[in-house]
């Protein structure tokens, strides 16, 4: 069973925020746009700088599959936004329950690609700082269109489609860059008012898996619970993993939900609690691991936080990560997913 | 008392603390020299007085200088929580030190009164206090205490409700809850029922000279619109500035009820760039065309403490100057 993080990190340690120094120097040279701090040599300098901290603080923890360690400036919505014409970024809309708040996407014409996201770019830092294998985390093409304002002259559907394109277009450059694995956060897919464009998630996911066909697509859906969506999930053609969140209140209905897994696919199993700061004891994590490889096989199972860790403190997160990877390795020598 | 004219102006709660300040409560607490600080942060309550005096505001807010935050002000004031010593990620490149509730409050006492007071004696204007409501407290901080979320958001109920009988008895007439988590989980009932339980209970008994308003922003209204109506509020002050399609829809197709007050975003909170008065005042005239010019009041859509002052203070100007030619045309 291997480990994996599922998104972004927490970076700033007792007040240190690891770009502060290369921020103010922006700003003090009259940055008229924060866009420009996207283009920023001192600052480019230092998020490679942190992203080498961080893949090393995920190597020390025991993570076989650590993410790219991306720190974006201001949020990885806002830092999109530039490279794609037809989006402007724009006010800031709070993310589920998260207490986090993103540059929410205003379409002004039908969205095109314009070159690569800041995701190939920090992949490509990523993969030159370690030999294991880096998942970079990316919100799904729904999640944006669900939260952008579609005012433009696209159309609803029109949006959606064009978001899907150049999804699969950056899904299949960061496959070109040398990636194994994906994932896309599409979480808000669990919300009940927005299961019922399971639909077009669906189809999103199949055209993004056939952009890329080499590499492991894993759909995050973190903070909720999947329900009767699991069964028509597992049937999407070119899905690789599914990641699920078995801690707090959606620990027993995803359970049960699992009871009709009957897939080869991944599971991506959210077994520590991202949203809180108790370090869940190793006879925890053991029991939920026996529960979930009762269903699915512990060689196809990826052990997670249950979503990005950067809602938690920094040295919360970390002990966190380094819980799971203990637990995880320890279930996996004691021999209890063969039992279960 | 003075009279709130037609389309009152207020701020939300928060305005920018001076950098010497936001240094001082950053030092390590050991360094922290209490007399040294509370002096700065009353300096800093006078001056932001004086400024929305001047700027000719028809109620006044402290600015909450004297909170390092709207949830751990509270938390740890009332003695229930500990502040974590990393600060998390909340919007942009700002990040916030947040409460860990580790017991029942140690101290339960009235954190906000002798503020009022010392508000009260520095401005002949009306002024609201800002309370953090009980739903807010919970979501926005981690538990390690409390059993579940519902016995959480019910124990800060009590504790809200204390402070707030307490600015009762001290002469409060504007008390502003602000309760921007209730847009969060909008697709679970329960969760909206607890929010609104916990909300009655916070303001059970208050007297019905008191005014309560309510404060949400950077949420999908239209997902908790009209059911946001049985929070126990009169006034509703909204983040609008950019009101989504969906919002305007649902206050077309379920109109405000006569007997409540919108206190609509007109300003950005966020963006640094100040509004010219004539796009404010067009913000207000589309209010205008959901509510009664009676049933308006304008705000900006939050705090403006992540702004600069400078910005803060042009955008609270403009802000008075586009009420104020507006109200000219609804009273002619």
């Amino acid at each position: 069973m291997l480990v994996t993080a599922s998104g972004r990190f927490p970076i700033v340690r007792h007040g240190e925020h690891p770009l502060r120094g290369a921020l103010e120097a922006w700003r003090m040279r009259g940055a008229t746009t924060p866009e420009s701090a996207l283009r920023d040599p001192q600052i480019l300098a230092a998020q490679a700088e942190a992203t080498r901290t961080l893949l090393a603080a995920q190597e020390a923890e025991g993570v076989d599959i650590p993410t790219d360690g991306y720190i974006p400036i201001y949020d990885e919505w806002f830092a999109w936004a530039p490279s794609l014409a037809g989006i402007e970024a724009g006010g800031h809309i709070r993310y589920l329950d998260t207490n986090t708040y993103y540059h929410r996407w205003h379409v002004t014409g039908r969205p095109r690609r314009l070159g690569a996201g800041p995701a190939v770019a920090a992949l490509q830092r990523a993969l030159a700082l370690t030999d294991r294998p880096v998942k970079p985390c990316l919100y799904g093409p729904y999640t944006l269109w669900a939260y952008a304002v579609k005012d433009g002259s696209a159309g609803r559907a029109g949006v959606f489609d064009a978001f899907v394109e150049i999804w699969a277009a950056e899904v299949a450059a960061l496959a070109a860059a040398g990636t194994r694995y994906v994932q896309l956060d599409e979480s808000v897919l669990l919300r009940a008012r927005h299961r019922a464009d399971f639909p077009l998630v669906a189809a999103a996911i199949e055209r993004i898996a056939a952009a890329a066909p080499g590499i492991t697509l894993i759909l995050h859906l973190g903070c909720g619970a999947v329900g009767d969506l699991l069964e028509p999930l597992l049937s999407l053609r070119g899905l690789g993993g599914l990641g699920l969140d078995f801690t707090d209140v959606y620990r027993a209905p995803n359970l049960a939900a699992l009871a009709c897994w009957q897939a080869g696919i991944l599971l991506q199993a959210g077994v520590v609690d991202a949203r809180g700061v108790q370090i869940e004891p190793r006879e925890a994590i053991h029991e939920t691991l026996s529960r979930v490889t009762a269903y699915v096989p512990a060689e196809r199972c990826l052990a997670a936080p249950s979503t990005g860790l950067h809602y938690l403190p920094y040295h919360t997160a970390l002990e966190k990560l380094g819980a799971l990877a203990a637990a995880s390795r320890s279930f996996a020598a004691s021999g209890r997913e063969v039992m279960a | 008392m003075i009279a709130l004219p037609l389309l009152p102006v207020s701020g939300i709660g928060s305005l920018p603390k001076p950098p010497a300040l936001v240094k001082a409560e950053m030092a390590p607490m050991h360094e922290q020299e209490c007399d040294a600080l509370q002096a700065m942060r009353e300096a800093a309550v006078a001056d932001w007085l004086a400024i929305q005096e001047e700027a000719g505001m028809d109620l006044v807010v402290d600015g909450e200088q004297y909170r390092r935050s709207m949830i751990t002000y509270f938390l740890e004031g009332w003695g229930c929580a500990e502040l974590d010593p990393d600060p998390v990620w909340v919007m942009d490149n700002m990040y916030s030190q947040r409460g860990v509730i580790v017991r029942a409050a140690a101290r339960p006492r009235p954190l906000l009164t002798d503020w009022y007071r010392f508000v009260g004696a520095r401005t002949h204007l009306p002024a609201k206090l800002t309370l953090t409501g009980p739903y807010t407290l919970r979501d926005w901080a981690f538990d390690r205490y409390y059993a579940s979320r519902p016995a959480a958001v019910l124990a800060l109920a009590e504790y809200v409700r204390e402070e707030a009988q307490a600015l009762a008895a001290a002469g409060v007439r504007y008390l502003q809850i602000d309760e921007p988590a209730f847009v969060t989980r909008y697709d679970q009932p329960e969760e909206l029922d607890l929010a609104i339980a916990a909300l009655r209970r916070a303001v059970e008994g208050l007297p019905s000279t008191m005014t309560i308003l309510t404060h949400m922003c950077y949420g999908a209204f239209h997902e908790v619109y009209p059911r946001m109506l049985d929070l126990p509020a009169r006034v509703f002050c909204l983040e609008l500035a950019h009101a989504s399609p969906e919002t305007l829809d649902v206050l077309l197709r379920y109109p405000f009820p006569a007997d409540r007050v919108l206190g609509w975003g007109v300003v950005d909170a966020m963006d640094p760039r100040v509004e010219a008065v004539e796009e404010i005042e067009a913000r207000i005239r589309l209010a205008l065309t959901y509510v009664r010019p009676e049933q308006l009041w304008l705000n900006p859509d939050c705090g403006l403490q992540a702004l600069p002052r400078e910005q803060a203070i042009a955008k609270l100007r403009n802000l008075v100057a586009a009420a104020r030619n507006v109200r000219r045309q609804c009273s002619t």
